[in-house]
């Protein structure tokens, strides 16, 4: 299975339509500076430096590429759009000559065909810059940035966090991840982000689907020990039913929260009421508000927040028009990170 | 049994089993305000435990600001006798603002600024302050929701029925806002 993720991952690697060259990875390597081991955190307490500057550099060299053949995504483009234009036409021609018959999904076949070299050169032009945006983001931070996928990681996350990474029954991984720090009322507040995707895959006698989430976590390390582990998840109907209730003494946040921990609800609650003080209450308030839905997880050194979607979802920056990164998709990234290191640094704050 | 009065009964149920629920839910709301004040009743408590230690360090380095620690310690005192939620909410507003002007003439006093026990019993202060304006919004909040269902329909005749009264906001009025004015 591990196999199998790598190879695709090396075909997706060299079918890449952006080939540096050797001047390319140089340019790189000296851009990239030299990432200190010390000013990061990462729950699992491995971070793998090497893996991150060797991933980085290969997309920075795609970058430094694409700087010196600023036309090279335009020629591409065109060539598929031409393919795509010829194969359209040449279903009609063939459609019109009545003395040629073909069957229909023969015709649907050749359009797929005609259509996914624009597919696939959209898809890896879009997925490239969405990778130099975040480098850019972590650079201009001095955050550390992995974009690509990791298979070890998730499953050590699954041991720690099983509430929120044991998940789906395949293709579970972390990507995007970003590992950094912010200085706030005296205090280093730690973080480490990233995208976790995972596959639902259900058989039902012969027919079978999948479905895939991908999920933003963040989570921020803790400067106190806290004594208790307990799950926030958003209020459902089924919440209501399968969750041991504790009431906090606002209605706003008993609305938006129900709880899941282990253990029973006497030993449990007045523990964890006593962590979610009034500031801590309003502080998720603010940040549900802010990402409509989330589950939070309350461990011992660390705080962990999940929300549905992804870090950048659509960017701006359009690599067909010019090598820039446009600045309003770095601006987005810089102000999310903002935002969820300074509100779950404030509830670090206030946790007893 | 005739029809008519089946359907008589099955309605008569559910208007009893809505009054019920209603009812309970006015109980609820009314928990939550109790228990929401009682998170504030906590927090001031934890203020006015910290001020007699904040008193006792700044005395020893700030020997001019004797009225103004005067003056913390008289809100303070009173603040713990009084039992009107508005009595409350303006002592402890005048309370909030002594302290912060304490904390700001502090900067005249460089060796005050930089004791240890100073130090942490104004970061201790300051996120007791926050906790406490954080309850503060979370108590005026519950009572909105519990006001809101004592007026609303239909709801307001159950309320009206079991002699529920609207809870009031820990807030001072304006006029008692307008007072809060210590000069140093």
């Amino acid at each position: 299975m591990e196999n199998g993720k790598k190879i695709l991952s090396n075909f997706l690697d060299k079918t890449s339509l952006v080939k540096p060259k050797q001047e390319d990875v140089e340019m790189a390597k000296q851009s990239f500076s030299n990432i200190s081991q010390n000013n990061y955190w990462d729950p699992t307490n491995f971070i793998d430096f090497e893996r991150i500057n060797k991933n980085c550099i290969k997309i920075l060299s795609k970058l430094f590429f694409l700087k010196r053949n600023p036309d090279k995504p335009k020629k591409q483009i065109s060539i598929a759009s031409l393919i795509l234009i010829i194969g359209t036409v040449g279903v009609f021609l063939l459609n019109f000559n009545s003395s040629i018959k073909i069957d229909p999904d023969a015709w649907l076949m050749y359009l797929l065909f005609a259509i996914f070299p624009l597919t696939f050169i959209l898809i890896d032009y879009q997925s490239l810059s969405k990778d130099i945006i975040k480098i850019q983001v972590a650079q201009s931070n001095n955050f550390l940035y992995d974009p690509y996928s990791d298979y070890k990681k998730w499953f050590d996350l699954s041991k720690l966090y099983p509430e929120i990474f044991q998940k789906g029954n395949s293709s579970q991984h972390v990507e995007d991840q970003f590992w950094g720090n912010l200085r706030k009322n005296n205090i280093d507040h730690y973080f480490y982000s990233g995208i976790f995707t995972y596959t639902i895959r259900t058989q039902n006698g012969k027919n079978s689907s999948s479905t895939t989430y991908n999920t933003h976590f963040f989570s921020i390390k803790l400067n106190k020990k806290i004594n208790t582990r307990f799950c926030l998840c958003r209020e459902s109907i089924f919440s209501r039913f399968s969750k041991k209730e504790i009431n906090t003494e606002s209605i706003e946040f008993n609305k938006r929260f129900s709880f899941l921990y282990d253990g029973k609800k006497s030993e449990k609650s007045l523990e964890i009421v006593k962590q979610l003080s009034p500031a801590v209450q309003e502080k998720i308030i603010e940040l549900d508000k802010k990402t409509k839905g989330m589950n939070i997880l309350f461990t011992q050194d660390c705080v962990i927040f999940l929300f549905t979607g992804f870090l950048l979802k659509r960017s701006k920056t359009n690599l067909f028009k010019s090598v820039e990164i446009n600045e309003e998709d770095k601006n987005f990234i810089t102000n999310k990170l903002d935002t969820l290191i300074d509100i779950s640094s404030d509830i670090s704050h206030y946790l007893d | 049994m005739k029809m008519e009065i089946k359907i008589l009964l099955i309605i008569i149920g559910v208007v009893f089993l809505g009054i019920i629920s209603m009812f309970n839910s006015l109980i609820r709301l009314k928990n939550h305000v109790k228990n929401s004040w009682s998170g504030i009743d906590v927090q001031l408590k934890r203020r006015n435990d910290l001020i007699p230690n904040l008193v006792n360090v700044v005395k020893g380095y700030a020997t001019h600001e004797k009225e103004t620690l005067e003056n913390i310690v008289k809100l303070r005192n009173l603040s713990m006798n009084q039992t009107n939620l508005k009595d409350i909410a303006k002592t402890q507003d005048q309370l909030s603002s002594s302290l912060k002007s304490l904390f700001a003439v502090s900067e005249n006093y460089p060796n005050l600024k930089a004791n240890q026990n100073f130090m942490e019993l104004q970061s201790e202060l300051s996120k007791t302050e926050n906790q406490i304006a954080a309850s503060r919004r979370i108590y005026n909040e519950n009572v909105t929701y519990f006001n809101n269902k004592i007026e609303t329909f239909p709801s307001n005749i159950i309320a009206k029925m079991f002699s529920f009264k609207q809870a009031d906001f820990f807030e001072a009025t304006k006029e008692e806002k307008k007072e809060v004015n210590i000069s140093f």
